[in-house]
């Protein structure tokens, strides 16, 4: 019998511990890029174990977040640096959960104007970090690094 | 992203295909706009072969339909499923939008 494995996430650097798999993949700040992004965070999600709904909203959640970085730390320049990288745990019998850090070197954000509340009008435009805040299980921003943001978010599933 | 605009019956009848982010929400954007510089222009959005959608493509969206509202005409949206339908569900808009079962309603 003959064995066949078919890596269906191969553009980007892989690495394997105990039951952990990191992932890494970079992306210019250019919208046109957001869409390799999502794929890749959606591929991941459902080989974690996630299903379809919610590895939609995992997407959702990093689209947004890289969204966020396009517009606000790079302020439209879309030739700087995205950096995503994705530690997913996976245990059978147990729970997954997926560690998601994105990465900028652009301007920092003001924490703590970042509510992630619902806009309490419906309005064009403010339901990004909502969307994130929502989604994911922690968000945690790290202006503490030298240079950009290291954006963390954590989403669990338990079975 | 595919945008498709056609008059039927005097309704604006939009149709979107693809993907709809930040890449592309100015173009959907443009597109209403100028529909809407018609007043009590009447607009049917037909959603049925947009496979994602995010904040930026809901927000064109939200605008639209004030602007539609403000005028005196209509927004309203068809064929809402899948990753779509995620997103309204988490944004809580279902009762905010018109929702049609048929192209025709």
């Amino acid at each position: 019998m003959i064995e066949c494995f078919v890596f269906i996430i191969s553009p980007n650097k892989i690495s394997f511990s105990k039951n952990m798999k990191t992932y890494r993949m970079s992306i210019l700040s250019d919208p046109k890029k957001l869409a390799k992004a999502r794929r890749f965070v959606e591929e991941i999600s459902l080989d974690a174990g996630f299903k379809r709904r919610d590895a939609h909203l995992i997407m959702l959640a990093v689209d947004e977040a890289c969204t966020n970085i396009i517009r606000h730390s790079y302020v439209g320049d879309t030739s700087k640096k995205i950096n995503i990288k994705v530690a997913a745990k996976k245990k059978k019998g147990y729970n997954a959960s997926l560690t998601i850090k994105i990465r900028d070197y652009g301007k920092k954000p003001d924490v703590k104007k970042i509510s992630g509340k619902k806009p309490r009008k419906v309005k064009p435009g403010g339901l990004g970090v909502y969307f994130i805040r929502k989604i994911m299980d922690e968000v945690v921003y790290n202006t503490g690094v030298k240079k950009g943001t290291e954006l963390t978010l954590m989403k669990y599933l338990l079975q | 992203m595919k945008i498709k605009n056609e008059l039927k019956n005097n309704i604006n009848v939009v149709s979107l295909s693809g993907d709809v982010d930040l890449s592309n929400s100015p173009q959907v954007r443009k597109v209403f706009t100028e529909i809407l510089s018609d007043k009590n222009a009447q607009i049917l959005v037909n959603l049925t072969d947009v496979t994602y959608m995010d904040s930026s493509g809901l927000a064109t969206l939200i605008e639209a339909m004030q602007k539609a509202y403000k005028n005196g005409g209509s927004f309203r949206l068809f064929g809402v499923q899948g990753a779509v339908k995620n997103m309204f569900e988490i944004a809580r808009l279902d009762k905010v939008f018109t929702f049609c079962e048929s192209f025709e309603a």
